[in-house]
Formats: C-alpha cells, sequence, structure tokens
C-alpha cells in the first residue's frame, strides 16, 4: 500500500510538473500543443518499449514487474498529457477522431489490463495447479480419460447404469467443454455449483460401489472446474493484450502521421 | 506395419504469434486506410482537425490560410521542409481582417511607439511580485526569441475548434510573456492606475465644480422657467450606441435654455452682435487726392477696418500677401507720412476692395472664394459654407450705398500695374475676370444698357446708377449709414423709409431685424450673426483658417478665438495644437473613434447596475480644488487638471477579481488597439 501511495504521489507530481511546464511555455507565447504533443508521443514511444524489455528478458535492465510497475505508473501520467493535448475536448476532425479513438482504445484496455495484473495473480493462486497454459488441452484430455475409466471400470467393476447415464448426459459436456471462450467464463462457476448438487443426489441412491465411483467422478470435476478457471483467467490475461497492443502500434502509425500533417499546416510558434 | 495412419504435424501458432500478426495487419490496415482515403478522398478533409469558425466557412481551400500548402492528395507532404511560412499566413488573415501597417508587432503598434510606452511605464508606477513562474519562464522560454519575427495572428487566435469556438480568447498569462511588468492578478501586483480615466483635458470646456456648486445654484435661485437645471447625470449624459461611452447630449437638449443667447450675442454689452465680414475700409481720402492717387469715389465717412476675412481673401498668392501685409501696417485714416509706394500699394487695395465688393454681387462668390484657394480644390459644400448663402442683395445694397459707380469705375479703371505683383495673377483669378468683365458686355439681343443686370433686376441698374450716382458727398454717407437689412429692395420708396427710421415702430435697425442670425449690414460693414449653435458660417472659418498658418488665416483665427468674439465659439470648444500648423477646433466630445488606439477601453453598460446608492458618484468625485479653467489657457491638451478625482484600481478590484466580476486582461484592455475592420467587398455594379 505504501509503495501504491508513493508511486501515485510521483505520478501526480510528475503530472502537476507537466502541466506547470506547458503552462510557462504557453505563456511565452508558443503553441503548448506541440509541447504536450511531443511529450505525448515520446511517452507512447517509452511505453512501448516495456514490450521490448520483456522480449529480451535476461538484459540486466531491471526486473519486468519494476519496468511493469512503471509502464502502469506512465500510463496514467500519458492520460493526463493526453487530456492536456486534445483540451479536454472530443475530436471534430476525421483523422483526430481516428486517433482519439485508438488512444482512448489503448487507455481503457491499459487500465484493463493493470486491473488484470493487480488481481488474476490471487486467483491463479485460488485455483492452485502447475499446469502451463499451452499445456491446458493435454491436462484437459488427461481428466477425460480419467472418468471415461471410472465409467467403463478399466481395472475394476463397471459403473452402474445409472452413473453412466449421469456421466453420458450431463458430465461429459463439462468435461469436454467449454467449446468456446464465451462460455467458458459463462458456464463456471455456476455449472459447476449445479453439476455437484445433481452428484450429490445421485450419490444418495446409489450403494457403496457406486459412490466410491461418485466420489472419484468428483474429484476429477473439481480438477476440471479449477483447470477451467486457471484457463479462463490465464487467457484473459492474454486476450486484452489483443486490444492493446495493436491499438498501440496503430495509433503510433497515426501520431506518426499526425505529427507530420501538424508540421506541413503549422501556423503558430513551435 | 502399424495400422495407424501417422499425422502429420501441424504446429498450432501460439497466441503470442497470432498477436503480433494482427498487430501488424492492424498497424498496416490503419496506415493503407489512411493512405487511400487521402488518396481517393480527393482533397485533405480527411485530415482537417475539425471545422473553421462559422465567419471562416467560405474558405474552401486550405492554401487560402495556409500559405506552404499546394493544393492535391499528399502535397501537404512537401510542406514539411519548406521553410517556416508564420508570415504569410499571417498576410493571408490580413486580406480580410485590416490591421495598421504594423500589424504583426505586438498590439499593431510601431516598436518605438511600444519602446516609449513601456520606458514610460517602468519609470511610474510598476507591478508588484512577479510570480515565480514567470521568473521561471523568462529564463527557460524567453518571449523574444519566440516573437523576434513579429506575433503572428495564430500565435493567439486557434482555427478548427468550431464553428462556434472563441478565436479571440486568450489566457491573461500569455499577456504578461512579453510585459515588462508581471504579476500574479490584476487585484495581486497590477500596477496602480495613472489619473486614469483622464488621457487628456475634455474636448469641450465644461467646468463641473463651478455648475455644481454656482451655476446650477444661481439659476435655481431665479427661478426662470425658460432656464433648465439638470437634476441627475443622466439628464446630460447619455450611453453611446457602442455601451462603452457616456456621451453628452446635444446642445440644444443641455445647454442652449442657458446659453444660446451667448451665442447669439444678444447679451452683448458692447460691439455688433455679428462678425465683420466685409468692410468698406476707412482710408484717408484727402491725402490720396492731395497725393494724385486715383481710388475712384471712396466715401470720407467710413471708419471701418479692414476685416481679416477680406485679407484672406485677397491674399491669395504671396505677392498679394505681401501687399496686403505692407497697408495692413498702414494707418489708413492718416497716410500723410506714407511714402509713394505706400501710397501706390494703398491705391492697388482700394481696387481691390472695390473689386472684391463688386465681384461678390456680379459673380458667383464660389469664384471669388476659389481665387484664394491656389489648390483649386475646395469642396463645393465648403464654399457654400464659407460664405453661408451670403444673400446677393446684401453685397448689392452695400454697393448702392457705399460705392453707386464702382460698376463703371471699374470699367473704367485699368488695373493697377503693381510691378511684379501683377504678374501673380494666375489662372483662376483669368477666368473670374472673365466672368467679371462679360457682366459688362451686352449679350446678342440685349439693350446694352441693362446688359450689366441682365442676372438680377434688384441690383443696379443703369438708371439706379445714375439715380445714386447723384447721391455724392454727404448724401453717400447719410445713405450709407442708414442701416438696411438683408434682401431690400432697391427703390426709391425704401430710401424715404430709411431717411426716417423711427417713424414706424415696425423700422428696426439691421441688427435687431437679423434677431435669428443671418446676413445684415451695419454702416460699412456687411456682418454676419450665428443662427445658431453649430453654424455652419463660423464652423467652415474656424476649420479653415485653423488649417493655414499664413498672417491673414492666423489674423481670422484670432478674431474668431477672441474671448469676445461673436457666436463666443471657443468659450466651450477647446483647440488644439501640436504647433501652429495644427490646430484643431474640438467640436465634439470624446468619441469611439477618437479613442482607437488605447489600451484600456471601459464599458459604462454592465456598471449601471452598481449597488452603490452613490452611482456615478462611486467612481467620479468631484474635485472641487482642481483647477480646471487653467488646463485650457494653452492649446496643449495635455496639459490639464480634470474636474473629477482619478478612479483607483481599488475601485474596480472591489468587483473584479478571478472569483467574482473576471480579472483577465481582456476584460479591461484590448489587444488590436487600433481595431480591427473588414473591407467591403470590392463589387463592381451589375452591367
Amino acid at each position: 500500500m505504501r509503495d501504491l501511495i508513493r508511486h501515485s504521489l510521483l505520478t501526480a507530481l510528475a503530472v502537476a510538473a507537466m502541466f506547470w511546464l506547458v503552462g510557462v511555455y504557453d505563456a511565452s507565447l508558443r503553441d503548448a500543443r506541440f509541447l504536450d504533443g511531443w511529450i505525448l508521443l515520446l511517452g507512447c514511444g517509452v511505453q512501448v518499449l516495456f514490450s521490448l524489455r520483456r522480449k529480451f528478458p535476461l538484459l540486466p535492465l531491471g526486473n519486468v514487474s519494476s519496468w511493469m510497475r512503471a509502464h502502469i505508473y506512465a500510463g496514467f501520467f500519458l492520460l493526463a498529457a493526453f487530456a492536456l493535448h486534445t483540451q479536454y475536448a472530443w475530436p471534430t476532425g476525421i483523422f483526430e477522431t481516428a486517433l482519439w479513438a485508438l488512444f482512448v482504445i489503448l487507455a481503457v484496455s491499459g487500465v484493463f489490463g493493470a486491473y488484470l495484473t493487480r488481481s488474476v495473480p490471487s486467483k491463479l493462486e485460488q485455483n492452485r495447479g502447475g499446469t502451463a497454459f499451452d499445456d491446458f488441452p493435454a491436462a484437459q484430455t488427461e481428466l477425460l480419460q480419467r472418468a471415461d475409466d471410472l465409467v467403463l471400470g478399466v481395472g475394476g467393476v463397471a459403473a452402474s447404469p445409472s452413473i453412466t447415464d449421469f456421466y453420458a448426459n450431463t458430465l461429459s459436456g463439462f468435461l469436454n467443454g467449454p467449446s468456446s471462450t464465451v462460455g467458458l467464463f459463462r458456464r463456471s462457476p455456476s455449472t459447476f455449483r449445479r453439476l455437484c448438487e445433481e452428484m450429490d443426489s445421485l450419490e444418495k441412491r446409489l450403494d457403496d460401489g457406486g459412490k466410491q465411483t461418485m466420489q472419484a467422478m468428483r474429484e476429477v470435476l473439481t480438477e476440471k472446474n479449477t483447470l477451467n478457471n486457471r484457463y479462463a483467467y490465464e487467457l484473459l490475461l492474454r486476450l486484452w493484450l489483443f486490444v492493446h497492443i495493436p491499438a498501440t502500434y496503430g495509433m503510433i502509425v497515426l501520431a506518426v502521421l499526425h505529427v507530420a500533417v501538424i508540421y506541413a499546416y503549422t501556423a503558430g510558434v513551435p | 506395419m502399424c495400422a495407424h495412419a501417422i499425422l502429420p504435424c501441424r504446429p498450432i501458432r501460439s497466441l503470442r504469434s497470432v498477436r503480433t500478426a494482427v498487430t501488424r495487419w492492424t498497424a498496416a490496415l490503419i496506415f493503407a486506410v489512411f493512405v487511400l482515403a487521402l488518396t481517393y478522398a480527393g482533397d485533405a478533409m480527411i485530415i482537417v482537425p475539425g471545422p473553421m469558425h462559422a465567419g471562416h466557412s467560405p474558405i474552401a481551400e486550405c492554401g487560402t490560410c495556409h500559405s506552404n500548402i499546394t493544393e492535391g492528395g499528399f502535397a501537404w507532404l512537401h510542406a514539411i521542409v519548406k521553410p517556416s511560412s508564420e508570415r504569410q499566413d499571417s498576410k493571408a488573415c490580413l486580406s480580410c481582417h485590416q490591421l495598421s501597417t504594423d500589424a504583426l508587432q505586438p498590439h499593431g503598434q510601431p516598436l518605438d511607439k511600444l519602446k516609449a510606452l513601456t520606458d514610460r511605464n517602468r519609470s511610474g508606477q510598476t507591478a508588484t511580485g512577479t510570480p515565480w513562474s514567470r521568473w521561471v519562464g523568462n529564463a527557460v522560454f524567453p518571449t523574444a526569441r519566440a516573437v523576434g519575427d513579429g506575433i503572428f495572428c495564430a500565435s493567439c487566435h486557434k482555427e478548427h475548434r468550431g464553428v462556434a469556438a472563441d478565436l479571440s480568447a486568450v489566457s491573461a498569462d500569455r499577456c504578461q510573456g512579453c510585459h515588462a511588468a508581471q504579476f500574479t492578478s490584476f487585484e495581486d501586483g497590477h500596477p496602480g492606475f495613472r489619473k486614469y480615466p483622464f488621457a487628456r483635458r475634455t474636448r469641450t470646456n465644461f467646468d463641473h465644480a463651478s455648475h455644481f456648486g454656482e451655476h446650477f445654484e444661481k439659476t435655481r435661485a431665479r427661478k426662470d422657467q425658460s432656464q433648465q437645471v439638470p437634476e441627475a447625470c443622466a439628464d446630460c449624459h447619455t450611453l453611446a450606441a457602442d455601451k462603452k461611452n457616456m456621451n453628452v447630449k446635444p446642445f440644444e437638449t443641455v445647454c442652449s435654455s442657458c446659453h444660446l443667447h451667448q451665442i447669439a450675442g444678444t447679451e452683448r454689452l458692447s460691439g455688433p452682435q455679428g462678425i465683420e465680414f466685409l468692410t468698406l475700409p476707412g482710408l484717408d481720402v484727402q491725402t490720396l487726392a492731395d497725393r494724385n492717387i486715383d481710388v475712384g469715389k471712396w466715401p470720407e465717412a467710413s471708419e471701418a477696418n479692414v476685416t481679416p476675412f477680406a485679407t484672406m481673401l485677397l491674399g491669395w498668392n504671396e505677392d498679394r500677401r505681401a501687399l496686403l501685409a505692407l497697408v495692413n501696417e498702414l494707418d489708413l485714416l492718416n497716410l500723410n507720412g506714407a511714402s509713394e509706394s505706400e501710397l501706390r500699394a494703398v491705391e492697388w487695395f482700394a481696387w481691390e476692395i472695390k473689386t472684391l465688393i463688386y465681384a461678390l454681387s456680379a459673380v458667383r462668390p464660389s469664384m471669388v472664394l476659389k481665387r484664394f484657394d491656389n489648390a483649386g480644390n475646395m469642396a463645393p459644400d465648403t464654399l457654400t459654407r464659407l460664405t453661408a448663402s451670403l444673400p446677393r442683395d446684401v453685397v448689392a445694397g452695400a454697393i448702392r450705398d457705399w460705392l453707386p459707380d464702382v460698376e463703371a469705375e471699374l470699367m473704367a479703371h485699368r488695373p493697377i500695374d503693381a510691378g511684379d505683383l501683377a504678374r501673380a495673377v494666375d489662372s483662376t483669378d483669368a477666368l473670374f475676370r472673365t466672368e467679371l468683365s462679360g457682366l459688362g458686355e451686352p449679350t446678342a439681343g440685349q439693350d446694352p444698357d441693362s446688359a450689366a443686370t441682365a442676372d438680377d433686376d434688384s441690383t443696379d441698374t443703369d438708371d439706379d446708377a445714375d439715380i445714386l450716382s447723384e447721391d455724392d458727398g454727404d448724401d453717400l454717407e447719410e445713405a450709407a449709414s442708414d442701416d438696411t437689412a438683408s434682401g431690400e429692395e432697391v427703390s426709391s420708396e425704401e430710401d424715404d423709409v430709411e431717411e426716417e427710421p423711427a417713424a414706424s415702430p415696425l423700422n428696426v435697425d439691421a441688427q435687431t431685424w437679423a434677431e435669428f442670425g443671418g446676413w445684415y449690414r451695419q454702416e460699412y460693414s456687411v456682418l454676419y450673426k450665428p443662427v445658431g449653435h453649430a453654424d455652419t458660417f463660423f464652423k467652415a472659418w474656424f476649420d479653415l483658417s485653423a488649417g493655414r498658418s499664413s498672417p491673414a488665416a492666423t489674423a481670422v483665427f484670432s478674431v474668431l478665438t477672441d474671448k469676445n468674439a461673436q457666436g463666443q465659439c471657443t468659450k466651450c470648444h477647446s483647440i488644439d495644437a501640436d504647433n501652429a500648423d495644427a490646430r484643431q477646433v474640438n467640436w465634439g466630445t470624446a468619441t469611439s473613434a477618437a479613442k482607437l488606439g488605447r489600451f484600456t477601453r471601459f464599458m459604462h453598460e454592465p456598471h449601471f447596475g452598481f449597488p452603490d446608492k452613490k452611482g456615478c458618484l462611486s467612481c467620479h468625485q468631484l474635485d472641487q480644488t482642481a483647477a480646471y479653467q487653467k488646463g485650457f489657457e494653452d492649446y496643449d491638451p495635455l496639459t490639464f487638471a480634470s474636474n473629477f478625482k482619478p478612479v483607483g484600481k481599488d475601485v474596480c478590484t472591489a468587483c473584479h477579481t478571478a472569483d467574482a466580476a473576471n480579472d483577465g486582461c481582456l476584460t479591461c484592455h484590448d489587444y488590436h488597439v487600433d481595431g480591427v475592420t473588414a473591407p467591403i467587398m470590392n463589387t463592381k455594379v451589375p452591367r
């Protein structure tokens, strides 16, 4: 918390300094939009360095978590620079609107990403499991195989017809799924709770052998649910970058063109 | 062999790989869309940052304002490497918004003037407490470097911010970037006022203190219903159309009930009520006759002086002015000691006077007046005002009474060869003489005897001349001494009436007859009495003589500005002068135009709701001790003492703070102090 306060104060101080500097620049009869514009563009350039840093983790340039922290606070600083540069007004030109929209997308996705990077690790901690993101399909197949073996009685007695029916009609869908990313977030954890309740209900009507089978099946179901949750959070940590990074480079392309246009048409004193 | 088929290896792209591809494609797509849009849009509208102000909406081409830009999809790219074009861009603005020649200098003012103002301000009260941010700004971003080549329009006026954007909005901080006096706010550190709002004496000499304390009281005490005493400031002052200035109501509304008689001269204790425009000057006829100087018939009774108007009318070139100056130095009523050349000058002068008087009756007055206007560019309305539509019969009556044989004398008299002076007759003069001599010649089909009176039967006929020619000696003097009003018919019956002026109570003297002003004749003078306030004759001669430095013009000006002068114009209307050539009579009070060039403006209207019961006196406090009248003893408008105490800054800061009635620089100060005008379009009339 102390770090949060310290870093927030530093960011606020930097923002105040920027506003003051731009004000002084403007008062000297120069066009302050050039100054805050260059601050904004150069700031965006520095932010891009973060992704480069991640590509070269072995370079002795500080740890990634420090870079990430700096990236987040610099992002908030650039939000203020953006507000200053746009004069707190909606864009009106076509080109300006595109640039404005890309920055807003970039900023919103960045804020969302910052939230995820702070909140998801704790969720992953609650859903322990050493499966790497790329090994999720194999882990899911393994769980499915274990469930199949329990029903078919591989190495023992085959499950009762009621268990077989429950597995075939209800449980296999959950163990095989979800079929889509959206479904991943929509079905868990409510689906998991409903399945547990149905298993409890069925278990009451089974003999001891059946109860043992259902107990083993419940473990499979729980592992699958944990796997789903981990997969969902790991996916989230990757999916928001599909918005943030393309928006970053798209915005930089437009920003460079914007600078070219401005210097071609400029009439004030930079 | 295994029955299972071996599936080929099909690597699945990682999310990172997919993301990289998406990123690249996104950047490429955005760039492509930009290029395609710019290519196929046909113009640069895609890169326009926003709509222009409504007033600029007719501008369709970027290059109209952005001088570096040539039209075409990507033509603007070339402008990136072109030299800066701020000056050219500003000239595009100035093609519609007209400013002074120093438009791109600070405040559109010449640098030497700005330097003088800065020096003056530095020598007086200064600002206190330069904000530390300005210290840093001065050191890190010196303004001089930014505006060394001038302050261009776009430095302050930012376009493409929407149709209703305020293009003239400028922060107060920007003003301080240049100004020597740097301070935090109007309330905190702004220099104190210096004699505000009085930059000069009032154009109209109206002593508020003496009127409030003395004249109004006396007038009230008289209880004369015809004289109105104002009860409130608004009885005399009214808001101007620009809502800034308080104008003085017209003379007829606020002054005439007490002061009109001073213009008309009805209460003058001495001297004529009208001003002598033309006289038949008194001459030492006996001496002239003894010395064989022929001036024709000249009434010995006249003791009139030469009027400066006549001197000005006759002195239309340097040679004539020299001769007139010589005559003016003589005692024309006692020429005993005059030299031969001086007498010859008097002879020339006498004939010129006769010619002038006769000409005013015989030819158009404009021809007479044009002779002294060497440039010949005097406007017809000026000529009209200078003569105040002088009635022909007034002059004809004067000729009848003073110089009954003048026409015959002039026909017989050959112009005197005054040596070098005679050669000075210019083309205008020749035209004048042609017109004058033509009147004496019979026209085809006309009785030669009546030719000279073809224009006006009421003027001298040959018969009249014969009759009048019999009146010589005492008869002539007697006739001349009778006052005759303008427009009198020349008839024997009238002559009878004039001989017994007291016979009828209706037969008043000419001056009394002209009670409402106008032309009249008295003894050997033709006089003009003001017809009221703003008399055009007086104004015309004031303006004409004020703008000329010749002795004759100065003499006319002196007569008009004398404290006992008829009309009493300069009793109220002050005269400004930088030197003798640039005298100017202030006919009106300060106008908005007169206030152009001032850096400070005040708008009265928003202050009318001032809750203070003192009203106008909240700001305008009377200074009973000020030597107001002393400020009008010379022609310098800058040496003065106001009737009112200067307004202090504390009066304004009572309301004008950042949290109350606004304390921005532009609330009271203009940047474009000379104003900005839009020229009328040069549209040709459809054919």
